[in-house]
């Protein structure tokens, strides 16, 4: 794994991933991974289709975990809320506290079957949110993402309905309801045309000024607007 | 690495359309002749049992509208058998659906792979067992409970019911198991990624996207519990009983009725009236299944896309 760091001056790291290891049964998908992400800062990853960069997303906030015959090992330190600690380590029942702070969002759309609002609410509801507060929540979410205009008039219809480039932003929104403090996204712009893609870059370049992003992209031009830091894997 | 090249690509390509459309024309002549069984037993039902649907077969010389409000006994109409049927279809519905569902969920989530495999072979053996052996199985249990338990305990209501609970349980387990099984990966991690717990992606998550796949599975069980006769026949069924006043009552069932008219009749109008039952017997299926159907659409509700 070669890596070419610009390094960012005068910033904590947030993640520092030292020696990991991913098996997917006998099959090692990432050998030896170091990779350092700094607070306020965006962190790219690029390499080739399956060489393990939408894994490396997934140890970080232990979604891995849930995957049959997925196993890993080394050390994963974040810094949350400036307590630093190692992700492997963490007690099963955390990791819905962990995933709400690491939120990821995936490659492809993941909408839940339910209706757009639904959708939107699930991750408030799973901390027992009131109701007051999630609707402005929700609202300012989708506005981020640029969906609220679309969407707006048909909150209650099904999520499944949108299109591509509409879910996949409405995914993005779902995770922004949490305020997370790092945000790992997968190919956050595969679905969308030129111009949206442009305006959630610009997004991803605001969210980066109060947290940690990690981008996987294979898209260099993206990279090269929006990385801070850029990891090359494969 | 090489790729295969035909010689000559006309031919294939025309010998698979050939065989395309002949698997086609096949698959569609089973479909139609399915379809057409099931239209021709109807068509057969309705015309050897309509004569016979009567108020009278129904409620005989009581007053409909008294005996539909229990006012009145039904002595000579399958009205206590329509009611002894739902009852005991409902009562064996609702003691396996507790404990199917959470088995075919452990099954579907949890066990792990030898326990698995255990479990697996249970349940398609008493998939597997007849039902007459199911019913001789209650046959006993009563008599045990008869005797070591209480002189009041004969073959009833509850231990019909429970019995048919046993023969209709891995429709429900497997069902179950099977519908959560097809809810994808990426629906169930999308749960856990927003921050649900194992317990909430359950229940928030993956129930809703499979309680469609788990109700077909209480219809199917729904339609097994009501049409057999072999279990009842051994526990708790007969030919008079009117409506149980209890779980402890003996009571009638329109599938035993059938059965029992059928091969007992001893004119052609009793004849009739065993087809009419029938009839009945399948219009009070249809009922159930629209009950789940309505339950169905309550509970996944209309938001979800599917």
């Amino acid at each position: 794994m070669g890596s070419n760091k610009l390094a960012v001056r005068g910033k904590k790291a947030k993640i520092i991933i030292k020696d990991l290891n991913v098996f997917y049964r006998e099959k090692q998908v990432l050998e030896n991974i170091d990779v350092v992400a700094d607070e306020k800062s965006l962190t790219c990853i690029v390499g080739p289709s399956g060489c393990g960069k939408s894994t490396l997303l997934m140890a970080i906030n232990r979604l891995l975990d849930e995957i049959p015959d997925a196993h890993m090992r080394g050390k994963i330190t974040v810094r949350l809320k400036d307590e630093s600690f190692n992700v492997l380590e963490i007690k099963d029942s955390e990791l819905p506290a962990l995933r709400r702070r690491i939120a990821l969002v995936f490659q492809h759309p993941n909408v839940l079957p339910m209706s757009i609002l639904k959708n939107m609410e699930f991750p408030l509801k799973m901390i027992g949110l009131r109701k007051e507060k999630i609707d402005t929540r929700i609202e300012n979410a989708l506005k981020q993402v640029h969906l609220w205009d679309e969407v707006k008039d048909r909150l209650h219809s099904p999520a499944i309905k949108l299109s591509g480039g509409q879910q996949q932003r409405l995914c993005l929104a779902r995770v922004l309801v949490m305020e997370p403090e790092i945000l790992l996204l997968d190919e956050p712009t595969s679905f969308l045309d030129e111009g949206l893609a442009r305006r959630i870059e610009l997004l991803l370049l605001e969210l980066k000024k109060k947290i940690t992003v990690v981008v996987v992209s294979h898209y260099w031009d993206q990279v090269r607007r929006l990385a801070d830091r850029v990891y090359r894997f494969g | 690495m090489e790729h295969f090249v035909p010689q000559d690509f006309g031919t294939v390509k025309k010998v698979k359309r050939v065989t395309e459309n002949a698997v086609k024309v096949f698959l569609w002549t089973s479909a139609v002749m399915i379809t057409g069984a099931v239209a021709i037993l109807l068509l057969f039902l309705l015309k050897k049992g309509a004569p016979g649907l009567s108020l009278k077969l129904v409620f005989g010389d009581a007053d409909p509208l008294r005996a539909l409000f229990l006012q009145e006994r039904v002595f000579n109409g399958i009205f206590p058998a329509i009611v002894g049927t739902f009852l005991v279809v409902f009562l064996s519905v609702t003691w396996t659906i507790p404990l199917g569902v959470l088995t075919g969920i452990y099954m579907a989530e949890y066990g792990n792979t030898h326990l698995k495999k255990i479990l697996d072979f249970s349940f398609d053996l008493l998939a597997s067992v007849p039902s007459i052996v199911i019913g001789l199985f209650g046959l006993t249990l009563s008599i045990f409970l008869h005797r070591n338990f209480s002189q009041r305990l004969y073959p009833c209501l509850l231990i019909s019911s429970f019995s048919l609970a046993i023969l209709i349980l891995p429709y429900i387990v497997r069902t179950t198991q099977l519908s959560i099984e097809e809810v994808s990966v990426s629906t169930k991690l999308a749960g856990l990624s927003l921050g649900a717990s194992k317990i909430q992606n359950l229940l928030y998550v993956i129930m809703p996207a499979s309680v469609k796949g788990m109700l077909s599975g209480v219809v199917l069980a729904t339609g097994r519990a009501a049409e057999d006769t072999a279990v009842i026949m051994l526990t708790g069924v007969v030919a008079t009983a009117g409506i149980p006043n209890s779980l402890l009552s003996k009571f009638e069932a329109l599938p035993f009725y059938i059965y029992y008219i059928s091969s007992q009749y001893s004119d052609q109008a009793e004849l009739v009236s065993g087809f009419a039952a029938a009839i009945i017997l399948l219009t009070v299926c249809g009922t159930l299944f629209s009950f789940a159907h309505v339950l169905k659409n309550v509970l996944v509700g209309k938001d979800n896309g599917f």
